[in-house]
């Protein structure tokens, strides 16, 4: 894995029970890469599952299938993947015994070669599922055991060395007290979520000190003064002072609201934040205030976001790379200037053709672009899968669509 | 050019407050305008500058704490601040409605989508035969009385118009019968016409799934479409070919499951093919027999109605439009004639009476106001009041079948306006005495030589004077309404008695229409259709829950539109939605608007949707209108510094720098600002702006805007860089496109 990567989605599918055998594939098959540093937008209209792809990379669901890696490590992975293998497995075995015996008495020999190679592709995919186990339920605490070790290998050496005995304690001391906090450290702590509703995310009977500091206490700090100290620098990183911090959220407006809601996601200096529609539920003056803050807080401090969102205007400002999701699965996924430029697939041409412009003479002239994946696309034969059409710019499409796609791109750039 | 559009509604010099306990916000601080017919008015603005209270007036649903200060709502000639809660539930929904922000605390959350949708429909439809029935037996009642006195009056011809009269209810009833089988059995097929469209359209995609219930509804509405005038020989044709079309599409159950046993036992062949183009043949054969059928003539029923209960015999056999000549003739013959002649008299008669007595009110109005412009007690108004009314209510025609809401209104909007002045007085009284008392205490502890940390409120003083002005608004209104209808007094008797039996007609199919439970439902899934909700039979049965935001959203405005109405208010229709679905229901209500020609009021802080939507736009800030014009006006040349400031703090697709937000937040109007409301965020304020209030400036005709920017004195400020590079922009690509 490349270094600059931090988050990579590997066929995520989010499948939820919707009563006896009905299952609704909320996310399906989406993969993407987040580099550091980098705004990643994911648009598509409501029920598309752009939020549920979301709480799924932070673990608020457990996914069904697929593998997210933060930071390199493998975080959640689902097993249903392998399940279907197992079973795709047994069925093929079955078929080709069944062949066998079509033509007389079976070759023993014949037979017991079969049956190898099934066992092989049955275990290996059961390895597989234990390992993906393993992995989602340990990550955090192999994490904190890894960082315990950094905090061993960093004393050892000065341990050893020390000879005082009133030093060497003092340095134990220190010792212990890191390796409690990183024993209580999550690599999901890098994670941090900023959610829709401002006023339903705050609760109502905790100050903003409360709200703010509660990761920290969570993450094992016991320092008032640290805390008190943290609290104050994420108020001020996003525009408020240290008397709000007394305060409790119903005494602030809207915009004041989400900036606590970012201070809270901020305080435990996160790489990745996962910003679910932070301004849809705010108004103008105060979106572009908090839009302007978290660009502000980007460039300061480096964070890579995946920014949700359904204003498509909000996303191009604000994101480097936009994934369009539609019904569960990615579409489309480009810069996003390309992505503006260039929209390949129907589904992202019929999104951008909704866009509304402060123009009431365009407005009166524009003709929506309707989509309908029934009319659109026929991929009774020609199977559907991401391809790369141009450098970084993935569709989603079959072959024939695929030759289109290409075909028209290096049309447009000749012109 | 605008001003010879007709106004639906005229808000004038609207004031409301809210009382709380930190003291009366002022929400709407006097705001004027006009809405035209068929035209959309959009009004922007932050949150709580005022544009949903404005509209909630509008609507009648102020909350409990809000004081209606004073102003004026026209629509329909009445003045909606006044009229009693009675006459508002004629009003509510029927005329004016309204579709919320948030659609999940506008739908029950417990009931049935389909149910929420069809129980307006079937209350009213209740309620409509009620009052139909008692409105059809008063009119008929009342022609009786009339035709008696207008003709002689002998109990010969008394016995006759009394006969006349129980004809014309027995036959009309009869004709309704066949009018409703007629009209089931055409929407049925006009239903069924949608659907097949639908299936064909599935059949050649290969789309199997929910294919067999789509073909059985086609199946049960195309057997419903069978009557003597609609679907008649080919019936049999039609249930043959829907039966063949059901057992066929049975079969891709079956198929699969006989795939997967050969799968099971091993002996997997290629898949067995279902048989599409079979029943893509069904389809279009019944398709084409319903749309010949839909294109039939209508036969005249009321004119059958009466050769059946009174001619005796069964039907002629011949083709519809001879059919209704011979009807028709038989009909004039034997009935109608002689009963327009008799009514026509008594309808003049009464015309005449009318005329006469509306004279005689207008006097009696002109004295009145000259009594209410001087001072008066409670005693003698209510003394004015009881004659006013009298004389307004003798001047009604009966037989006026475009009902005049003003006369009709007039008694309750009075007495509201006399009640609102009194109330006005005790209020102004208490409220002196509050400030003298308070400032007394002040000054005390001035005197003592403290130095107090508080400012005396000032008085909040119902405007007497205004108060009684709008009291005799309501009477010079419906002066000036009698005045001018007296002067062109154009009485047609004919007209006018036809236009009664019509009436009658009407009412009479008002008893007749019961809305059951059934057509409710189809009206109801039809509706939600229209508005673009997919699989409406199942979604019907569905709770609000189980819809995304914008389906909730949709299903509102189905429930909004089931009533027909005449004004649409959108109160932020769009915000919680996503751009695909926001562009859909924008197109739907633009749809609606253009089909049914509405007056749309939309609210919305989003200037794009704006934009896309309005013919003219008024822009708000702490509860006053600060720039109003058509939306060109508003989006090519704004005037007011908020308007730039709201243009300009919304990214667009071109913007790399950072937005320009606008800092702070809006003014607490518990104490408005004494000048412009927008001077402390406002980065072009002049001395004048915090110490004036600025008066609306001309710009053009229809672009009006209040900043002291406009005054002629005023230094000459451009409107910010971003905004021209914008439009400017916008300008070149939509040249561009035009150009291609």
């Amino acid at each position: 894995m490349e270094d600059n990567t931090l988050l990579k989605v590997e066929h995520l599918c989010q499948y939820f029970k919707m009563g006896p055998g009905q299952e609704l594939k909320a996310v399906d098959d989406v993969s993407f890469e987040i580099k550091k540093g980098e705004v990643f937008g994911l648009v598509g209209e409501s029920g598309c599952g752009k939020t549920t792809t979301g709480r799924s990379i932070i673990r608020l669901y457990d996914i069904t299938s697929g593998s997210v890696y933060f930071k390199g490590q493998r975080i959640c992975a689902g097993v249903r993947s392998y399940k279907e293998e197992i079973k795709r497995a047994s069925a093929d075995y079955r078929a080709a015994v069944a062949e066998l015996k079509k033509s007389g008495e079976p070759d023993p020999q014949k037979l017991e070669e079969l049956q190898k190679a099934y066992r092989q592709r049955v275990d290996e995919q059961n390895d597989n599922i234990k390992k993906a186990r393993y992995d989602h339920k340990n990550c955090n605490r192999l994490y904190a055991e890894s960082e315990m070790a950094k905090v061993r290998e960093e004393y050892e050496p000065l341990l050893a060395a020390e000879s005082d005995e009133v030093k060497r304690a003092a340095l134990e001391k220190d010792m212990n007290e890191k390796l409690r906090l990183a024993r209580k450290d999550r690599i999901m702590n890098g994670m941090q979520m900023i959610f829709q509703d401002p006023i339903a995310s705050l609760n109502p009977r905790m100050t903003v000190r409360e709200i703010i500091a509660e990761g920290l206490i969570i993450r094992g700090i016991r320092d008032k003064k640290y805390i008190d100290e943290q609290v104050y620098r994420v108020l001020n990183l996003v525009g408020l002072v240290e008397e709000h911090a007394g305060r409790y959220p119903h005494e602030f407006s809207g915009g004041q609201r989400q900036r606590i809601g970012i201070a809270r996601a901020l305080i435990l200096n996160p790489d990745l934040i996962i910003a679910d529609e932070p301004v849809s539920a705010l108004d103008v003056s105060i979106q572009a205030q908090v839009i302007n803050l978290l660009n502000g807080l980007r460039r300061q401090l480096g964070l890579t976001i995946l920014f949700i969102a359904h204003d498509l205007s909000v996303v191009k400002y604000f994101s480097d790379r936009i994934g369009v999701m539609y019904f569960g699965k990615m579409v489309e996924l480009a810069p996003s200037d390309e992505l503006f430029a260039h929209p390949l697939h129907p589904y992202t041409r019929s999104l951008l053709s909704a866009i509304p412009y402060p123009d009431p003479e365009y407005e009166k002239g524009r003709k929506r672009i309707t989509y309908n994946a029934l009319a659109e696309h026929d991929y009774s034969v020609d199977k559907p899968s991401m391809r790369e059409v141009a450098p970084g710019h993935l569709v989603y499409c079959n072959q024939a669509e695929f030759e289109r796609y290409t075909a028209s791109l290096a049309g447009d750039g000749a012109q | 050019m605008q001003e010879n559009r007709e106004v639906k509604l005229a808000v004038n010099n609207l004031k409301i407050s809210f009382r709380t306990d930190g003291g009366n916000v002022q929400a709407v601080r006097d705001i004027s305008f006009k809405l035209y017919k068929g035209e959309t008015l959009a009004i922007v603005g932050e949150s709580g500058s005022g544009k949903s209270v404005t509209t909630r007036a509008v609507m009648g649903i102020l909350a409990g704490n809000a004081i209606k200060e004073g102003g004026e709502i026209i629509y329909d000639g009445q003045d909606l601040m006044k009229i009693s809660e009675e006459d508002f539930h004629k009003l509510r929904g029927d005329k004016i409605a309204m579709i919320f922000q948030d659609p999940m605390s506008s739908l029950n959350p417990i009931m049935r989508v389909g149910k929420q949708l069809t129980e307006a429909m079937r209350i009213k439809g209740k309620n409509n035969q009620k009052t139909s029935r008692r409105q059809f037996n008063a009119m008929l009642a009342a022609i009786n009385a009339a035709m008696d006195e207008a003709g002689e009056k002998d109990a010969a011809s008394a016995a006759a118009h009394k006969k006349m009269c129980a004809d014309f209810n027995r036959f009309e009833y009869k004709h309704l019968e066949l009018e409703n089988a007629y009209n089931r059995a055409k929407e049925a097929a006009e239903y069924a016409l949608e659907e097949i469209d639908d299936v064909i359209f599935r059949l050649e995609k290969k789309a199997v799934k929910g294919l067999r219930a789509d073909v059985k509804e086609v199946a049960k509405f195309a057997a419903a479409s069978v009557n003597k005038y609609v679907v008649d020989e080919e019936a049999a044709e039609i249930a043959e070919l829907s039966k063949r079309a059901v057992n066929l599409v049975r079969e891709p159950i079956a198929l699969k499951a006989v795939n997967l046993l050969k799968v099971l036992v091993g002996r997997a062949e290629g898949d067995e093919e279902f048989d599409f183009e079979a029943v893509k043949a069904a389809m279009e054969r019944i398709k084409d027999i319903l749309s010949a059928a839909v294109k039939k003539p209508m036969p005249n029923f009321f004119a059958m109605g009466y050769y059946v209960t009174f001619g005796g015999e069964s039907l002629p056999d011949m083709e519809v439009e001879e059919l209704n000549k011979f009807l028709r003739q038989y009909l004039d013959e034997h009935f109608m004639l002689a009963f327009i002649e008799a009514a026509g008299k008594g309808v003049k008669l009464s015309h005449e009476r009318a005329v006469q007595a509306r004279r005689a009110a207008v006097d009696v109005m002109i004295q009145k106001i000259e009594a209410f412009r001087g001072e008066f007690d409670k005693k003698q108004a209510a003394e004015l009041y009881r004659e006013l009314v009298a004389a307004v209510k003798n001047s009604i025609d009966k037989f006026e079948v475009v009902k005049d809401n003003l006369s009709y209104t007039f008694a309750s909007s009075l007495k509201s306006a006399i009640d609102q002045y009194f109330g006005g007085i005790a209020r102004n009284a208490a409220e002196e005495e509050r400030f003298a008392r308070q400032t007394a205490k002040y000054e005390k502890l001035v005197a003592v030589g403290k130095k107090p940390q508080y400012e005396v409120a000032e008085r909040n003083l119902v405007d007497l004077p205004m108060a009684k002005q709008s009291l005799v608004n309501v009477i010079e209104r419906l002066k000036a309404s009698y005045v001018s209808r007296l002067g062109n007094d154009s009485f047609d008797e004919n007209a006018a008695t036809i236009a009664v039996i019509d009436y009658l007609k009407e009412k009479a199919s008002g008893v007749a229409h019961k809305v059951t439970h059934s057509m409710a439902k189809t009206r109801a899934i039809k509706l939600l259709k229209e508005v673009g909700i997919s699989e409406p039979a199942r979604r019907y049965r569905q709770y609000p829950f189980e819809f995304s935001g914008g389906m909730r959203q949709r299903i509102v405005i189905a429930i909004a539109l089931s009533a027909d109405p005449d004004i649409l208010i959108c109160d932020e229709p769009t915000t919680a939605l996503d751009v695909t679905i926001q562009s859909q229901i924008l197109e739907l209500i633009n749809k609606v608007k253009v089909e049914r020609d509405l007056s749309v009021i939309f609210i919305t802080h989003d200037l794009g949707v704006v934009a896309n939507m309005a013919d003219r736009v008024a822009v708000m800030y702490a509860g006053k209108i600060v720039e109003i014009g058509t939306a060109e006006d508003i989006f090519y040349s704004p005037a007011h510094p908020y308007t730039w400031a709201l243009l300009s703090s919304m990214p667009d697709l071109e913007t790399k720098e950072t937005l320009e937000a606008i800092p702070g937040t809006p003014p607490n109007m518990i104490y408005p600002p004494k000048g412009d409301a927008f001077a402390e965020r406002n980065k072009y304020a002049m001395k004048i702006d915090f110490e004036q209030q600025p008066p609306m400036f001309k710009i053009t005709d229809t672009h009006y805007a209040a900043t002291w920017l406009l005054h002629p004195d005023a230094p000459k400020v451009e409107m910010p860089a971003v905004i021209r590079e914008r439009i400017e922009r916008l300008r070149k690509a939509r040249r561009a496109s035009d150009g291609r």
